[in-house]
């Protein structure tokens, strides 16, 4: 298993294709792309590379580009006092940029960067347009991937209202087992608004939820 | 809830379509056809529009009236929207997927709404050129609202919030009942008493 995993972060490595696969895929959650459709979005893509720490857009830029992760994880933060505030925590297959800014032309409220040695594919605001204007599935796709983007923002926030501490950590882990590990538990703490020393205390739910998901993952 | 067919006062028929025409372009043949795949409804004050628990059928636009939008938690409600006239207001994750809906709708004033069925926009993103670019911006319209104020929540303390919100809200200090207001800006209600004084003063020192 853990063999298996090592090579497929290898040819990730090595294969832009690949990696524009994983987003062709992740497009087809919601609807099925033409090879002519998609040859458009690949004229106009871009992979980009990210070291980690790397800041992707800055708070106060205008944001030009949408990115899908296909490898690595990525934040969206702001600073607040000498605290940093974590918005967002997108691992592979999200899609991630400064998405307010990027509609409203207004500078972007956060940072946003590689927490990992991290993969993009990234598109510009212009080519997006430029693919809704000359293709039905593209629109179709765009207008998908908005209700998509508008259902987790008003999810996560319901979820800071409904869920106590120790279940919002436990669904957090659930909907995001390949990120829990990778990064500092201080960024999940703040995303999650937990406390670092409740954190502390109740971390150890991770450990049974990553046993019962490997116990999954082996039954299938 | 009553129903009716489409009618609508010149002036109200004006700012929707001004509004519409603020995510993309219309003819007014088009904004006519818009119009003829939505239908109005009027609630009166206290009407639950959507329940908890149902599925959202509808996407509304405020022609008049009040809606707020709240989650019902063990031992108290969390208003997460107020939308006034022009505001756009569902339980978007409901409609979206078409699952139970996690919130409450209820008019807080006698409303009117423009709505869209959930089959009817379904036929619109098919039948009309322009539907999915409306339909889309309109999206980024209500994430663009949400994303700010989620940014304000995390940034200000509780008085800044206060004082943004009534300043450009002014008239919704009276018209919201305050444990509603209290609890859209995540108020405790004394503290919100006090900062309600604060504003009084100002406004009579100003």
């Amino acid at each position: 298993m853990l063999y298996a995993n090592h090579n497929s972060q290898i040819s990730s490595v090595c294969n832009f294709g690949f990696m524009k696969d994983q987003f062709r895929k992740f497009v087809e959650n919601f609807l099925s792309i033409s090879d002519a459709d998609f040859a458009l979005f690949e004229e106009r893509a871009f992979v980009k590379h990210c070291h980690k720490n790397e800041i992707i857009t800055k708070e106060g830029e205008v944001e030009k580009f949408l990115y899908f992760v296909a490898k690595g994880v990525i934040q969206h933060y702001f600073k607040k006092g000498k605290e940093t505030i974590t918005t967002e925590l997108v691992g592979e297959g999200g899609v991630v940029g400064s998405a307010s800014s990027l509609f409203t032309k207004k500078p972007s409220l956060y940072f946003i960067q590689a927490l990992q040695p991290s993969i993009l594919v990234g598109i510009s605001k212009e080519n997006l347009e430029y693919l809704y204007a000359h293709s039905r599935a593209w629109q179709k796709a765009g207008r998908l991937l908005m209700s998509h983007f508008l259902i987790k923002q008003e999810q996560q926030y319901i979820d800071v209202l409904k869920y106590p501490i120790r279940e919002r950590l436990v669904r957090f882990a659930n909907s995001n087992p390949d990120i829990i590990h990778q990064i500092p538990q201080a960024r999940i703490a703040s995303y999650l608004k937990i406390k670092p020393e409740t954190y502390t205390r109740i971390k150890h739910v991770l450990t049974e939820v990553t046993i019962i998901n490997s116990q999954k993952k082996s039954n299938e | 809830m009553i129903k009716h067919n489409i009618d609508i006062e010149k002036v109200q028929l004006d700012k929707l379509e001004k509004l519409f025409n603020s995510f993309v372009f219309l003819t007014k043949e088009e904004f006519q056809l818009l119009l003829s795949y939505c239908e109005v409804s009027h609630f009166e004050k206290g009407d639950i529009i959507t329940c908890e628990g149902e599925t959202e059928q509808f996407m509304n636009i405020v022609l008049m009236g009040l809606v707020i939008k709240y989650l019902r938690l063990n031992n108290h409600s969390s208003v997460l929207q107020l939308a006034v006239e022009n505001h756009i207001i569902n339980s978007e994750i409901s409609f979206l997927q078409q699952t139970p809906s996690q919130v409450f709708l209820e008019a807080i004033e006698p409303t009117t709404l423009l709505s869209l069925r959930y089959d009817k926009r379904q036929q619109l993103l098919i039948d009309f050129s322009k539907g999915e670019e409306l339909s889309r911006k309109m999206m980024e319209a209500m994430y663009v609202r949400k994303d700010e104020r989620k940014n304000r929540m995390k940034r200000m303390t509780i008085r800044e919030q206060f004082l943004y919100y009534i300043d450009r809200n002014p008239d919704m200090l009276q018209r919201v009942p305050q444990k509603y207001l209290a609890s859209y800006l995540n108020i405790k209600p004394e503290t919100f008493s006090r900062l309600k004084h604060l504003v009084a003063k100002k406004a009579k020192t100003a």
